[in-house]
């Protein structure tokens, strides 16, 4: 999949979790008076919200991968983590309006009026910034959660507020609602994507085979290659790919390959790896699949 | 020039207007006739403790001795038809005084404001009606106590936020000083859209919130009298409704004074609708009382916080009555009274009820996505050839294919596979030859040629090498499983014709 196609898949992710949480939204609001406060209201509300954009973003990588374990995995894990990630997030977004000192339910001018866009922005960069981290914490990766952490944050901003001055000019729309979940879940999606390649130390590009055109953004300290559907990069349907074949590691921004089963057909421009790091337009034999690495899109 | 604002203004009386006051009149809680006003509904506490708070002008009530909170029941409803009893918490008396009470003064500054108390222009500032508020706000000020707030917005046709609410009254007093008559241009009275943008200012106060508004005359805006667009403002408007509204949903009392003759007929409906009071102030002195007034008002007020409910919808109706005194003195008469209020939660609510169809939305969403993790989205090759991966142009995808036993790759349009646009490639660069009984392909560099980023003059190709002539880089692509078919057996005579082509390779 190119750079292009994969943020398109993206923000189509976002919108598939807005189609998602805005019916959970509603179905909630119908039974609000059940709710013993607001308090417990807005955490499930928040929750719901997170559980739907975390699984769909959760689920992103093992889809870009062309692995169903990995994708379905990844979704139930979104979805629960995403779950935390939108209660502490609204409640992250209360403390930091109190902290700011404008209280969000002292007066409606300050939950609507004006400077609603800033603080319910800010608000929504926190649940942005703890949904977009779920990748990250799911890899295991330190530039992944960098990336949610940025993407999060931008995308939240931009998306909480024209979900808050959407909600604020129809408060009683449905149509509304969605439009500004909609938003979020594509802001949220592309400042993901655009921070995934800012912060990637280049990628690798499936050159033959099933999967050929799969591109696999360097992001983590260790990516395992093999045709076990729990590696990073999954080469199912490739002739000579072992089980966990090699090991793509990052030390000081330089990527090294090595080899994880011995006789297993490994080279870098045809020869050994022998340690050497990878350059742009250099071309990696994994079995029968190549790749070539370098910076696209 | 306000006095003849004036006379036309009379002339031209809108009855539209003078409908709105009769039916707001009738519909309004004729609240102090029952001796009971709610002042201030306040949502504070609303998401930590699920509590709402209500500030209560009871005169009645205190008149007869000993306030208890069993003397009170209220109610919430949605919907003005269904009644929920809520459970009363606490109640306070003279709460405010211990709290602090946050004021915001807006004054009026129109051109009208520098006459005398009569109406008549005069040279000496000291007889103008702006000497006499300033000098009443001042004195205001200087008798609030430590723990009370202030702030001041002046307004004519411009407004101007002199001091933000929530400061100290120390600080305001000498603001005041700096309000100027203003030109002929800026001498409207932009008088309600001030008042709501007064109330916006209110968005960081806690706690007691009162807006008191000073105007010698009737709202006049710029924009409508003129008809060009408002120099601060633009076309921006207020309508008493939504000065109403806005008082509601910041939960903030308005209390407005209405200085001299001169008297905007909807204000005073505007101030008893947010749990406010109207006055009517002829001089100096006259105001000062009304100033006093009011803060004695607000202090002595009672607070009940109770547990507030959780309907569906963001507008609360909220009811309160409590136990009054008969003409004997017995806890026998009750007295009531009602405000609305609003709610909310940062992802809003009172959309509605869910329908099935909104429920489709979510279920096709979870069908696309299956759809997209069960679909494949790479298609391995079914045909050989080369794709272009880049040239000087730039990435390409563009694939040609390699159809029997020799193809030539280079810039001559002739060639098999023609690549145009790189200046350096030669007309035949490459050829790509296939040993068809062997199943292999083999490229023989006619020109300088790498493959996979080594020097060759002749290899054996696999799927996925990159070939690379003069930059112009071409992956070379054979189904795996084709590449994978065993060769043709041949006879020993025809391999010794054929000797097998090993790459030689350099770096």
């Amino acid at each position: 999949m190119s750079l292009t196609l994969k943020r398109i898949f993206m923000a189509a992710f976002g919108l598939l979790g807005a189609l998602v949480a805005w019916p959970a939204l509603l179905a909630l609001q119908s039974v609000q008076s059940r709710f013993p406060g607001y308090l417990v209201f807005s955490l499930v509300q928040g929750a719901a919200l997170g559980m739907s954009f975390g699984a769909f973003f959760g689920s992103f990588e093992g889809v870009i991968v062309s692995s169903r374990p990995k994708a379905i995995k990844g979704f139930l894990f979104g979805a629960a983590f995403g779950a935390l990630a939108g209660a502490l997030g609204i409640m992250a977004g209360q403390l930091f309006l109190f902290a700011a000192g404008s209280g969000l339910w002292r007066t409606a001018s300050s939950r609507n009026g004006a400077g609603l866009a800033v603080a319910s922005g800010v608000a929504w960069a926190i649940t942005g910034i703890i949904v977009g981290l779920t990748e990250g914490l799911r890899a295991r990766s330190g530039r992944k959660l960098l990336v949610g952490l940025a993407g999060g944050a931008l995308g939240g901003l931009l998306g909480g507020a024209i979900l808050s001055a959407l909600s604020f000019m129809y408060p009683s729309e449905p149509l509304a609602l969605l439009a500004g979940l909609a938003a979020f879940g594509l802001c949220l999606g592309i400042a993901w994507s655009i921070f995934e390649n800012r912060f990637s130390l280049g990628t690798l590009m499936l050159l033959n085979g099933p999967l050929k055109g799969k591109e696999y953004s360097v992001l983590s300290k260790r990516t395992s290659i093999g045709s076990l559907s729990g590696r990073d990069v999954v080469l199912k349907g490739y002739p000579g790919v072992e089980e966990l074949h090699a090991t793509l590691r990052v030390s000081k921004g330089s990527i090294t390959i090595e080899p994880e089963k011995a006789g297993a057909r490994l080279l870098l421009n045809d020869e050994p790896p022998a340690g050497r790091t990878l350059r742009p337009e250099d071309v990696l034999t994994v079995g029968s699949a190549k790749f070539v690495y370098g910076y696209f899109g | 020039m306000k006095t003849m604002l004036n006379i036309l203004r009379r002339q031209s009386q809108n009855r539209a207007l003078l409908a709105g006051i009769a039916l707001w009149a009738a519909l309004a809680v004729p609240a102090f006739s029952q001796g009971i006003t709610i002042t201030q509904v306040s949502t504070d506490a609303l998401l930590a403790r699920q509590t709402t708070r209500l500030y209560l002008s009871a005169p009645a009530l205190r008149a007869s001795g000993a306030i208890d909170a069993a003397a009170f029941e209220l109610w919430e409803s949605a919907d003005q038809q269904n009644w929920e009893s809520r459970l009363i918490l606490s109640l306070s008396v003279n709460p405010n005084a211990d709290e602090g009470i946050s004021f915001f003064l807006l004054l009026d500054n129109s051109g009208s404001m520098w006459d005398d108390q009569a109406g008549q222009p005069t040279d000496d500032p000291l007889a103008t009606r702006a000497a006499a508020a300033k000098q009443a706000a001042q004195d205001f000020l200087a008798a609030l106590s430590d723990k009370d707030r202030a702030g001041l917005a002046v307004f004519n046709t411009r407004y101007w936020n002199a001091q933000a609410a929530g400061s100290e009254a120390r600080a305001v007093a000498p603001v005041l000083a700096e309000i100027q008559k203003p030109a002929s241009e800026d001498a409207y009275t932009e008088l309600y859209l001030s008042m709501q943008r007064a109330l916006a200012g209110f968005a960081v106060e806690q706690g007691r919130r009162v807006l008191i508004v000073l105007s010698d005359g009737e709202n006049w805006p710029y924009a409508l009298k003129t008809g060009k667009p408002n120099p601060d403002s633009g076309s921006l408007s207020a309508s008493p409704a939504e000065v109403m509204e806005e008082a509601a949903r910041d939960g903030v009392t308005i209390y407005a004074i209405r200085f001299g003759p001169a008297r905007d007929p909807l204000i005073g409906q505007i101030a008893e609708d947010s749990g406010g009071r109207v006055f009517d102030a002829m001089d100096g002195t006259e105001l000062a009382a009304v100033y006093q007034t009011i803060r004695q008002d607000v202090l002595a007020e009672i607070a009940i916080d109770y547990r507030a409910g959780m309907m569906a919808g963001e507008k609360r109706y909220v009811r309160v009555a409590a136990s009054g005194t008969d003409a004997s003195g017995g806890y026998a008469k009750k007295i009531q009274t009602q405000r609305h209020y609003y709610t909310g939660t940062v992802l809003g609510q009172g959309a509605g009820n869910v329908r099935l169809y909104h429920l489709l939305f979510a279920l096709a969403a979870l069908l696309l996505w299956l759809v997209v993790v069960l679909l494949k989205l790479e298609k391995e090759t079914d045909r050989t050839g080369v794709r272009l991966l880049f040239s000087p142009a730039g990435t390409s995808t563009k694939f040609f294919e390699i159809a029997g036993p020799q193809t030539v790759i280079g810039a001559a349009p002739d060639a098999d596979v023609s690549i145009a646009g790189n200046p350096s490639l030669k007309a035949s660069h490459a050829t790509i030859m296939f040993d068809e009984k062997e199943n292999v392909y083999t490229v023989v560099a006619d020109s300088p040629v790498t493959v996979n980023n080594r020097e060759v003059s002749r290899k054996r190709l696999e799927s996925g090498d990159v070939i690379n002539m003069a930059g112009t880089v071409v992956v070379f692509d054979q189904a795996l499983a084709d590449a994978a078919r065993k060769p043709k057996r041949i006879s020993a005579k025809k391999a010794a014709k054929n000797p097998p082509t090993g790459p030689k390779t350099k770096r």
